[in-house]
């Protein structure tokens, strides 16, 4: 479990005031709140997009004690991501999208090229990606680019997952299929999941906790 | 991240050392011009009034657009994109002897009324769709629509392109410079006017200070974000849009091509008599010699600003620092220009000094131009997946080498391609840096002033040809590549 002990931040007339909050190890935390709640902001001073006027994210570490994500930078947080639109780099291939994250993660990460290799061929093809891996990022569907964007987000192997309305942007069809799958590689990987959604339909069938937030604050907790 | 500081913090300074320039030159002493008020009122209202009959033609022109295929934009735009001298040699073919405040408006808004029609077209057509075709069905005349939908809804486009085009009609070198007459009717001519025949940078630091404040301000103005902002709506249907428009408005468009084209195209028999008698012809190592200045100036120019800009690009400011940037405001024209001259101070004149010293000038006064006019956007449209790239744990060399140059190499030859063709045109700056005619469009502005305007009209002709054709091959250079 981690616990960000404290998160706040001022958006001009808006603030983020976030105390004690658990995110267990396993299973999905859902950050649920109306429009301007203040959900993404959360997942951006989580990445640490934004500079959070005051932030602390205890993580147990892998021998002993606990640190600090807050004092990472961004790239040494180890968090995946995946946003709304995928935000894709229009110019590459699917498979470029992914070989860059993978490059990214050797030279920051650790991983191991062997292991970067590997990570590519399984997530393709868990994935279902083979038939659009060649293809322009810019020409691939809603739900491929959700499915690159999400096989970008893993293939570093990060210690967990933050989706940023990931099925908001697909159509039913697509989104029932995406849930599905979003729900069966994180079984797989065993990496908690931060998702933040607007829409309760997003939550069924994933095990782990609602945290509702209004006007930046959470104000209730109850499990899924 | 401190190297990209460090480099982000000597961009700034080059790009702002023609003001310390001035004030390490004037012993950092201030002295106020005695007749500032004369020349304050008439800047401001030449500026006033090139806005208003700008933003006037403007207004008519959008009209006639909207009864034309987008192509015709292109037409409309040209005397806004084409060097300056194109349009100061039509006026010279049509009104030789009219000079001052009056000229220099009638130049301004012709210049920029084809800018102004395209931007208020695109607007309606982009924005207005859904209420102006309700209005239609509902019966309303052309004339109440207009006056009851378009122009109310359109009221704070129309009163910031009005600012910009007093902005600009306010910071004005080239046009004023020709046209303008003896006495100063922009504070850019006053400056020029303090150094080169008072020799006073006191007075010319003075105003070029004054002046800056004076852009900041309308800068600020431009960039206040409008709490009645319009959401687009829906496109315009093109029955509504033709409905709405009427041909004979557009031909306010064409009065300034129309001009430049004929200034062009008058006599080139009678051009090539008059550059035999201004011994051009006989003397062709001179003419050669310009186009040796006009293709290095150019070229070097371009990939100056180029590199700049994608030098700025592979910093990756902030998204403040970038908003920053984009309020500055490049120095004057003159200051820049007599700036230039501290390059190779002391060493005998030569042909590379005076390219160095224009390209370096031309860079300082257009990357800014450009940053405003594309790169901010086009950095802001990058703005998520650098984000991405960076969570992911890529390093920001990698950043910029996979990510940002890639998406920015069309840009950065485009960019690199409009400066040279610019720069192909430019005579205001190569007037104070260069130490004699040593591109052809410095001995095309000689012409102009001797009235040999045929021979002027060929001049500017092969500058804007072969400008035209530079613009080209750069475009071309960042296509192919990125094809490959």
């Amino acid at each position: 479990m981690s616990l960000v002990k404290k998160m706040k931040h001022s958006y001009g007339d808006f603030t983020i005031d976030i105390t004690n909050w658990e995110i267990p190890s396993q299973g999905v935390t859902a950050l649920w709140g109306p429009s301007g709640s203040g959900k993404s902001s959360v997942l951006r001073l989580l990445l640490g997009l934004d500079a959070a006027d005051e932030l602390e994210w205890l993580i147990p570490k892998k021998d002993k004690g606990v640190e600090d994500l807050a004092k990472l930078t961004v790239a040494k947080r180890r968090l995946g991501v995946v946003f709304q639109h995928g935000e894709l780099f229009g110019h590459m291939t699917a498979r470029e999208n992914i070989e860059f994250a993978a490059e990214a993660a050797i030279k920051t990460r650790g991983l191991t090229g062997e292991r970067a290799k590997e990570n590519i061929a399984r997530f393709i093809s868990r994935l279902r990606l083979e038939a659009a891996e060649n293809r322009a990022a810019r020409l691939l569907s809603g739900g491929e680019r959700q499915r690159v964007a999400l096989a970008r987000a893993l293939i570093g192997e990060p210690r967990m997952l933050l989706l940023d309305e990931p099925f908001s942007a697909l159509d039913s069809e697509n989104r029932q299929e995406a849930r599905a799958l979003v729900r069966s590689v994180l079984e797989e990987i065993q990496i908690p999941a931060v998702l933040v959604t607007h829409d309760e339909t997003d939550l069924a069938g994933f095990h782990g906790k609602i945290s509702r937030i209004e006007n930046g604050r959470i104000v209730s907790e109850r499990a899924i | 991240m401190r190297n990209r500081n460090v480099v982000l913090a000597i961009l700034i300074l080059i790009f702002t050392s023609p003001y310390f320039f001035a004030l390490f030159v004037s012993h950092f002493r201030i002295k106020i011009p005695d007749d500032l008020a004369r020349l304050l009122s008439v800047s401001v209202l030449q500026a006033a009034s090139s806005a208003f009959f700008a933003v006037v033609l403007g207004v008519v022109g959008a009209a006639g657009l909207l009864r034309r295929s987008s192509k015709w934009e292109f037409v409309a735009l040209a005397p806004a994109v084409v060097p300056a001298i194109a349009l100061v040699l039509g006026f010279f073919s049509f009104f030789p002897h009219w000079k001052g405040a009056s000229a220099v408006v009638a130049a301004h808004a012709l210049s920029s009324a084809g800018l102004v029609a395209v931007v208020l077209a695109r607007q309606i057509r982009g924005s207005l769709g859904a209420s102006l075709e309700l209005a239609w069905v509902e019966g309303a005349s052309r004339l109440t629509m207009w006056y009851r939908g378009v122009l109310p809804s359109l009221r704070s486009d129309i009163l910031r392109l009005g600012l910009s085009v007093f902005a600009a009609s306010l910071a004005s070198f080239s046009i004023p410079l020709l046209l303008g007459g003896s006495k100063a009717v922009t504070i850019e001519i006053a400056i020029h006017h303090a150094i080169r025949f008072e020799n006073s940078w006191s007075i010319a630091a003075t105003l070029s200070i004054l002046q800056w404040a004076l852009l900041l301000i309308f800068v600020l103005l431009l960039k206040t974000p409008d709490v009645n902002e319009r959401r687009p709506e829906s496109e315009l249907r093109n029955e509504v849009g033709r409905m709405l428009g009427w041909d004979g408005a557009g031909l306010v468009l064409l009065i300034a091509p129309a001009m430049i084209l004929y200034s062009l195209l008058r006599g080139p028999l009678l051009g090539f008599e008059q550059l035999r008698s201004a011994g051009l012809l006989e003397h062709r190592d001179l003419l050669a010699l310009a186009l040796r200045g006009s293709v290095a100036t150019s070229t070097l120019a371009g990939l100056l600003a180029a590199g700049v800009l994608a030098l700025f690009a592979a910093i990756y400011p902030s998204e403040k620092v970038r908003v920053w940037i984009s309020g500055y405001i490049a120095p004057s024209v003159a200051i820049t220009g007599f700036a230039t001259l501290v390059i190779g101070w002391g060493q005998n004149p030569s042909l590379i000094l005076d390219v160095v010293r224009i390209a370096v000038g031309a860079a300082l006064l257009f990357a800014p131009v450009l940053w405003r006019l594309r790169w901010e956007q086009s950095l802001s449209r990058l703005e998520g997946q650098v984000k991405v790239a960076e969570t992911l744990g890529a390093p920001h060399s990698m950043i910029v080498r996979k990510v940002l140059m890639p998406q920015l190499r069309e840009l950065v030859f485009w960019s690199a391609g409009i400066v040279s063709f610019w720069v192909w045109g430019d005579y205001a700056l190569g007037s104070i840096a260069a130490s004699r005619q040593m591109t052809l469009a410095l001995i095309a502005k000689g012409l102009l002033e001797s009235y040999r305007l045929e021979a002027a009209s060929i001049l500017v002709l092969v500058c804007l040809v072969l400008g035209g054709i530079s613009y080209r091959i750069f475009v071309w250079g960042g296509s192919s590549r990125v094809a490959r």
